[in-house]
């Protein structure tokens, strides 16, 4: 507790001096966030301008300008090039972008929540809920489209919102919802959503290939439409998460110490599981369940910068956004012309850079 | 010492249990006494044994003999494509049980299943009595030789001659030899026809082969590939280093397949994919294909199952690849 309060607060507290004294906020550190911000765009760039098929760089920027408005590039390039550049790569670099910080920030706000360094965004029954809603569209006589749309996303969504519903609605006890009974019923619904998903692939549809590569998870095959079809809620929430990171502070301390300094615990609570869930379904429901970013990439920040999750959040965003837009490069480049899932690819580089800093700073972890 | 003490006793129990057990049975009953030997009344009937092949041994894949004195006479199949070839040889009504996977011809979907190779149900398996087991897989095979049931684990073949040997093979353990000889005879000239219908053509379209909606295909080396090989084609999948490789989307819209072979279609798997939704997926609308309308759902099974069908799979393959030489 001192020491989470020296790193966010900047003050600590003498012995016997009450804890909750301490409320000067540290200054609020812009420029790693800024040059953060960079390293996002350039690694975005580089993530558009490699891959299996290669491009020339000019000639990637050119077909990208081309897009824009008020801009007028006759094309002199292969029809195929600005197929791969404009609807296969950059679509899927924005995507794993879009999906790493919205895991990212998801992860940070239930470990900052249920004060809970194990805690990812997947914890409550998100993913076993996408799992679930989506295996039962494969197996099933539904069409996997409509009018050309794919109902997997919208179905897998909603899986994962029902899912998450439920345990909270089953953790209720009368206005309150305690954050141990929570975890609990999520855990158990997402154990139940599992073993039901497990049966249908093996006993309804022999064939499981498809269920099973869904739900490793990968961001193969997203175009545009995913993008547009994951902003609306991603942007809310991110918006909603960010303008809590002063109260995640305060809510470390302890929720009824949080409670008396002012703070309508319950109602945050409800405004960030909400936030966090819907994010994370948003990213499910188009990627599949991609681990280690939603955990790690808060830790990271955490590990580097401190605690304090007024900076923790957007950092954690640039953070997962990096670390999944980058593998993902890797991971469509590595045994080009095929690809590495990258849950692989996340999880190979990511915890030896993660065991490092462990290494490096010892017992600074939460 | 008080637990060394319950320890001691504990073990002291469990010996004196273990003796009584033992020993106890034989001890008490009586040994029986030879009054009058019994009467023959009547010779045993021998009912008439299974026609008697030449004793036939077959090496399977870890380098075993199993013999054959007699054709076996209850089945079970733990191969999709074998139960295929037993049916195919009029070995059916011999087939007592199957794998969950194993759903050709129609018939075979009324034998019971016993799970499949990887989770197989060994008291269903027992309890079907079987006098021989087909496997491809290895795993189970241990297990079933432990209840005395004869295992036959032979790897799927590799290639169509090694499917033609396999179906040799099984014709001459379970005694349908001339079935088997036929049925390789019609399988080589049918598809010797279309390989030399091919013979003028030097190089076939390109296509791309889906096995699943994430990308993978089938590559060289592997059973389907080498299919397509053989029909003269040329694979997007070229170059990659596995047989059956993920592709990035972006390198299937670089090689510009001239067809599309969906063996993950809608069409024959529950969990398949719909034409419209391959011609709709990012970035495909300018492969050739897709353009001029040449993505065909296609029943993997039929060059997947190294079975019988093979045949079949290679003259609907040559039809969708070659409409002009086979009309």
């Amino acid at each position: 507790m001192k020491l989470f309060l020296q790193r966010t607060v900047g003050v600590v507290p003498r012995e016997g001096e009450a804890e909750t004294s301490a409320v000067h906020l540290s200054r609020f550190a812009w420029r790693p966030l800024v040059l953060g911000l960079l390293v996002v765009l350039g690694v975005s760039l580089l993530a558009t301008a490699k891959g299996a098929v290669n491009v020339p760089p000019m000639t990637v920027a050119k077909i990208v300008a081309s897009r824009l408005p008020l801009v007028d590039i006759s094309p002199a390039w292969p029809s195929s090039w600005e197929a791969i550049v404009w609807d296969i790569r950059l679509p899927r670099v924005v995507v794993a972008g879009l999906v790493g910080m919205s895991l990212a920030m998801a992860g940070g706000t239930f470990q900052g929540l249920f004060r809970n360094p194990l805690a990812d965004p997947y914890l409550i029954g998100v993913a076993s809920g996408a799992g679930l809603a989506a295996t039962v569209v494969m197996v099933s006589p539904i069409p996997l489209s409509l009018y050309g749309i794919s109902l997997l996303p919208p179905m897998a969504f909603l899986g994962a919102l029902m899912a998450v519903s439920l345990a909270y609605g089953l953790a209720r006890v009368g206005g309150a919802v305690p954050t141990t009974t929570l975890i609990l019923a999520g855990v158990a619904i997402s154990f139940l959503a599992s073993a039901v998903t497990t049966f249908l692939m093996l006993h309804v549809s022999p064939d499981v290939r498809p269920v099973l590569t869904w739900l490793l998870g990968g961001l193969s095959g997203s175009g545009w439409q995913r993008v547009a079809w994951i902003l609306p809620y991603i942007i809310p929430c991110l918006l909603v998460i960010m303008a809590h990171g002063r109260v995640l502070n305060v809510l470390q301390l302890d929720e009824e110490q949080a409670q008396q300094l002012g703070i309508n615990v319950e109602r945050t609570k409800v405004m960030l599981i909400a936030a966090a869930s819907l994010a994370t379904a948003a990213a499910v429901s188009v990627s599949g369940m991609i681990g280690f970013v939603g955990l790690m990439a808060p830790h990271v920040v955490r590990l580097i910068w401190g605690p304090d999750y007024r900076f923790l959040l957007p950092m954690a965003c640039v953070v997962g956004a990096t670390l999944l837009m980058g593998s993902d490069l890797l991971a469509r480049t590595v045994i080009s012309p095929e690809e590495v899932p990258v849950g692989v690819i996340t999880a190979f580089f990511g915890a030896p850079f993660f065991l490092y800093l462990l290494r490096q700073k010892k017992g600074m972890v939460f | 010492m008080d637990k060394k003490r319950l320890l001691i006793l504990v073990l002291a129990l469990v010996a004196t249990l273990g003796v009584a057990c033992d020993g106890g049975e034989p001890a008490s009953a009586p040994l029986p006494t030879v009054t009058s030997l019994p009467t023959v009344t009547s010779l045993p009937t021998v009912t008439p044994l299974p026609k008697f092949t030449s004793v036939s041994v077959v090496t399977d894949s870890r380098g075993r003999d199993v013999v054959f004195t007699v054709a076996p006479q209850r089945i079970v199949s733990i191969s999709p494509a074998h139960t295929e070839v037993f049916y195919a040889l009029g070995l059916g009504d011999r087939v007592v049980g199957r794998d969950g996977y194993s759903d050709f011809p129609s018939e075979a979907r009324g034998k019971p299943v016993v799970g499949d190779a990887f989770t197989l149900n060994l008291e269903a398996l027992v309890a079907l009595k079987p006098d021989l087991v087909y496997t491809t897989f290895e795993g189970p095979v241990a297990d079933i030789e432990r209840l005395g049931i004869k295992v036959l684990y032979l790897f799927p073949a590799a290639d169509v001659q090694g499917v033609l040997d396999n179906i040799t093979l099984i014709g001459r353990v379970a005694d349908r030899e001339a079935q088997a000889q036929a049925l390789v005879e019609d399988m080589e000239s049918r598809i010797k026809a279309v390989t030399d219908r091919l013979a003028g053509i030097e190089q076939g379209p390109r296509i791309y082969y889906e096995i699943d909606p994430g990308l993978w295909t089938v590559g060289p080396g592997s059973f389907v590939g080498d299919i397509l090989q053989m029909l003269k084609v040329q694979n997007v999948a070229e170059g990659a280093s596995s047989p059956y490789p993920q592709l990035s989307a972006e390198v299937i819209v670089q090689r510009d397949p001239e067809i599309v072979i969906l063996g993950d279609s809608r069409e024959y798997l529950t969990t398949g994919v719909a034409v419209e939704d391959v011609k709709a997926r990012p970035g495909w609308g300018s492969i050739t294909a897709v353009r001029q309308d040449r993505v065909y759902p296609f029943d993997d099974s039929l060059v997947s199952r190294p079975g019988p069908r093979i045949a079949d799979g290679i003259e609907q393959l040559a039809r969708l690849l070659y409409p002009g030489v086979f009309p």
